[in-house]
């Protein structure tokens, strides 16, 4: 018989039983809805992590930090260190550690393949206001023209101009601008007080409003002010001086040449590592939530293989009833001069079937169900506009051709069972 | 030629030993229409089932023409069955939630027959056991005497050398019986084939050319 028969046949037979089928069928999709609903989840946790790498992390750069123990949680120590009269970093949680000072920043930019050093000098603002407004608390740091940033209003030629400064876009209402086209231009004070006693107002001219961004790994962005590395710098030696946190930074941006080809980011972050710093990447970064995000994948996976072998047998079951059901039929066939291979494929194929409408059924129902949730799923977590399910064609291709292969071996024993059927036995039923 | 040398078909061993058929000699001329007629259990079908190639005898030789049955592999057996042979039972075994046509193809699509040749052979076929209005009709709606004529259709679509009918009629009532009888005649005179019936029914047995009568796994006599 040939192939075209016998899927032709087997197909017919599955039509012929059609409750049957769809009830095995059914089980099978329970399999397929929960895998290709993982998949989804994990494309959408995978591809959220990447967004908050890539608004927080410039791919080509490096974050340094003055020890090794002091990375992967930007300069903060995740285990006690050795005390050393030169630590700072008051209120940080860790304890204090020992910082980066001018010398290492300088240091930092003779590194191969160094483009340049970049130190935010963040400080901590009294306060922040203009005439007539409420003061409203805030940060400031140096801006960076080397990151991308999204204005709602006014734009930004290199860098950002002494005594002008980039205002976000939270700050508008509560500084009572009506839109932010009119703030543009406008000036605004900060409040800056000396750890040691004196303050001071600064007053600069919005040059552009920052929008607030959606994903944030820290929430302090939506409330810091950037201005002019030149003056974040005299405004964070003006409030250490005399201190000791008086240049001292906790860490420093290391932006690298080509950095974006990995190879050339890994030799600069080596040499770094190699004179004592420590050094990580964004793809360091972006590795340890894809970790996170692969262990969650692989336990739901493996549910979702359990309820496979169900459906497994499940289809074994089945093929054996029908077997039985149609012993006649098969001695009948057999009689006729059937090869014994080809009844083996006619039940074969019968399960590939059914697999194929099982992985079908499921992953069209995960497809249409997630896509019509995504957006309440992505308000319920918090997820703002990025989505949880990601559903990738080629991959709920590969799901279905898995599914038809996993009820194809389903088949393989009972079809086996057919193909051995003595067709006198089986025409005797008489 | 059909020949049968020194053929035994034992079932069982020792105690249990039964010999279904014992020292069958006997020869069939091609072409001619054969009774097989003997008493319940007295070997029929089983002397049938070799000739079909169901079964393997336990001594003797069987030789369809020229070839020797015994001597052939399994996927050769599958062969000769296919473009030999046509089969009808007793109780049909038409596929009763096919149609007529898919049951008549059933022979083709073993037989590897293209499936553009197909719908001529079926279609011919049908209107040769006059069920040609029947062809889209499922088989299970159809009455026993349209089931067994169904049956004759997929045995003789392949234009088969031999068909082999096992007590065609055991189903039916006498007049129904007599009309599939006919048939099988009618069929048996436009192909050629060798037409072998396994009866108890001598008035079908007196139809034929040649009855072989059977008895306790023995051939009594053969007559012509
Ligand atoms: N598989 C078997 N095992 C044991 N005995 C069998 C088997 N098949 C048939 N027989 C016996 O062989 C004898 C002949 O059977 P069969 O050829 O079917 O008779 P008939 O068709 O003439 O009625 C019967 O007695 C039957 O019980
Ligand atoms: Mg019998």
């Amino acid at each position: 018989m040939s192939w075209r028969d016998i899927i032709k046949r087997s197909a017919r037979s599955l039509r012929q039983a059609k409750v049957r089928t769809l009830l095995t069928a059914a089980a099978l999709a329970v399999g397929g809805f929960t895998l290709s609903a993982t998949l989804a989840a994990a494309n959408g946790a995978k591809a959220y992590g990447n967004k908050l790498v890539d608004t927080n992390f410039d791919p080509s750069s490096l974050i340094v930090a003055k020890s090794k123990d002091l990375i992967s949680a930007n300069g903060v120590a995740t285990k006690p260190q050795l005390y050393n009269s030169s630590f700072v970093s008051n209120g940080v949680k860790g304890g204090l550690v020992q910082e980066l000072n001018q010398k290492d920043l300088n240091r930092l930019a003779t590194f191969p393949g160094v483009l340049n050093v970049f130190e935010p000098y963040t400080s901590s603002l009294l306060y922040v206001s203009r005439q007539g407004s409420l003061k409203y608390t805030g940060s400031i740091e140096a801006y960076d023209p080397y990151i991308t940033h999204q204005f709602v209003a006014g734009t930004i030629k290199g860098q950002v101009p002494v005594g002008d400064v980039v205002l976000p876009e939270d700050y508008l209402s509560l500084l009572k601008f009506k839109n932010p086209k009119t703030a543009i231009g406008q000036s605004v004070n900060v409040q800056i007080r000396q750890l040691l006693g004196q303050q001071k107002t600064e007053t600069y001219k919005i040059i552009a409003i920052l929008s607030s961004p959606t994903t944030l790994i820290s929430g302090n962005i939506n409330t810091t002010l950037l201005v002019n590395a030149v003056q974040a710098k005299s405004i964070y030696d003006f409030i250490n001086q005399g201190t000791i946190n008086y240049d001292r930074y906790l860490i420093a941006t290391v932006r690298v040449k080509d950095g974006t080809n990995p190879n050339k980011l890994l030799i600069t972050q080596r040499a770094i590592e190699k004179a004592g710093y420590g050094a990580e990447s964004a793809k360091d970064a972006q590795a340890t939530i894809t970790q996170i995000v692969n262990v969650l994948q692989i336990i739901i996976i493996v549910f979702g293989l359990i309820t496979l072998v169900a459906s497994f047998f499940g289809v074994v079951n089945t093929q054996y009833i029908s077997v039985l059901e149609r012993t006649r039929e098969i001695g009948l066939m057999k009689a006729l001069g059937m090869r014994s291979s080809s009844v083996r494929w006619l039940f074969i194929v019968e399960a590939s079937w059914i697999g194929g409408l099982g992985a079908v059924i499921g992953s069209l129902l995960a497809v249409v169900i997630g896509t019509l949730l995504n957006p309440w799923i992505s308000r319920q977590i918090n997820f703002s506009n990025s989505k949880l399910l990601i559903f990738e064609p080629s991959q709920i291709i590969a799901l279905i051709i898995f599914l038809i292969i996993v009820a194809t071996i389903a088949g393989l024993l009972p079809a086996r069972k057919a193909s051995r059927l003595n067709p006198i036995d089986a025409l005797r039923t008489e | 030629m059909i020949e049968l040398k020194n053929v035994s078909k034992i079932y069982g061993k020792k105690d249990s030993r039964f010999a279904a058929l014992e020292n069958i000699n006997l020869q069939l001329p091609e072409s001619k229409t054969i009774a097989v007629v003997g008493k319940s259990g007295s070997g029929k079908s089983t002397l049938l089932h070799l000739l079909g190639g169901l079964d393997r005898p336990s001594n003797g030789e069987i030789f369809i023409y020229g070839q020797n049955l015994v001597k052939l592999k399994s996927r050769e057996i599958d062969l000769y069955r296919s473009k030999v042979l046509g089969f009808v039972f007793q109780s049909f075994f038409v596929e009763a939630n096919q149609t007529c046509y898919q049951n008549v193809s059933l022979p083709l699509e073993i037989n590897h027959v293209l499936p553009r040749k197909r719908r001529q052979m079926i279609e011919k076929a049908l209107s040769q056991v006059d069920l040609s209005d029947k062809i889209k009709s499922k088989a299970g709606t159809l009455s026993g005497g349209q089931k067994q004529r169904l049956a004759i259709a997929r045995a003789i679509v392949n234009q088969p050398k031999v068909i082999l009918a096992d007590e065609p009629t055991g189903n039916l009532d006498s007049s129904t019986g007599d009309r599939v009888i006919d048939l099988l005649f009618t069929l048996h005179d436009q192909i050629g084939s060798t037409l072998i019936i396994v009866t108890h029914d001598i008035d079908i047995a007196n139809k034929c050319d040649i009855q072989v009568f059977i008895k306790d796994g023995h051939i009594e006599k053969v007559s012509k």
